[in-house]
């Protein structure tokens, strides 16, 4: 094989390369971590009245009498 | 501290939709947007399950992942809420939401979405405010008034459970130890009772 035809078979190959970059589909999952919360603060506190008062409800009025 | 779920009893659900007139009524919720509704499986088929669906409140939730303003927090009680101050209507939330909880109120012509709209778990929104402001921004705070959701309360057959995880699934477990293996739904039993 001649010096030319060398240069223009490892031409084609380069073009070819460049040519098929980013033609594949990735297997890996993108996997997005929260970030900080930017909003305005939740009013409500949670206290233990509440929260036994709520659980009190969920026992009286869900469950089967 | 508890963690606020939702459980649907499918065995239960007549799809009465009763949950999503309950929860529209309570929180004023506009027309073409949806907090809950009922989703039905091999309709009109013997053997059909429906459940009622909304914003499950995840403990890892999607929404507030890919949110790109960080709009989304969770309550101590693991309620999910978002701020519509900052919402920017992008989607991005309905996109990650396995359960298509969010909404987006039609504001304009040409298909312009609004801000955001879920379910608060009748739990208000952040921020100040007067209960007005808020409840029109979010909806009714019933947690705030030691309720619990409006959908949860109203349905006829308590297939919906809504309130603090252990509470829950104790009541669910006590009920699937009752029917001992068997649907409720479909059988002699649930007909003719004792008589059979």
């Amino acid at each position: 094989m001649k010096t030319w035809q060398l240069v223009r078979v490892l031409g084609s190959l380069a073009v070819m390369a460049l040519l098929t970059t980013g033609c594949g589909r990735g297997t890996g999952v993108t996997i997005y971590e929260p970030g900080v919360y930017k909003g305005a603060a939740y009013s409500l506190q949670s206290t233990p009245e509440l929260q036994s008062r709520l659980q009190e409800r969920c026992r009286l009025g869900q469950s089967d009498r | 501290m508890a963690r606020m779920k939702f459980l649907c009893d499918s065995e239960r659900c007549i799809e009465c939709n009763g949950c999503v007139t309950a929860c529209k009524n309570e929180n004023d919720v506009p027309w073409g947007v949806n907090r809950r509704r009922v989703v039905t499986l091999d309709d009109g088929v013997p053997g059909e399950r429906s459940i009622s669906v909304a914003c499950m409140h995840c403990t890892d939730a999607p929404c507030a992942a890919v949110c790109p303003v960080d709009c989304f927090t969770t309550t101590a009680d693991g309620i999910v809420l978002h701020d519509k101050d900052l919402c920017i209507g992008c989607g991005y939330c309905f996109y990650a939401c396995p359960f298509g909880a969010p909404q987006y109120p039609q504001k304009e012509a040409f298909g312009v979405r609004g801000k955001m709209d879920k379910c608060t778990f009748c739990a208000g929104g952040p921020g100040d405010g007067t209960a007005e402001e808020q409840a029109a921004k979010y909806g009714r705070n019933r947690v705030a008034e030691g309720k619990l959701p409006m959908c949860a309360e109203m349905c006829s057959t308590k297939a919906l459970l809504a309130g603090d995880g252990d509470v829950v699934s104790d009541i669910y477990r006590e009920r699937v130890m009752k029917r001992d293996g068997r649907p409720q739904s479909w059988g002699w039993l649930a007909a003719y009772q004792d008589e059979v």
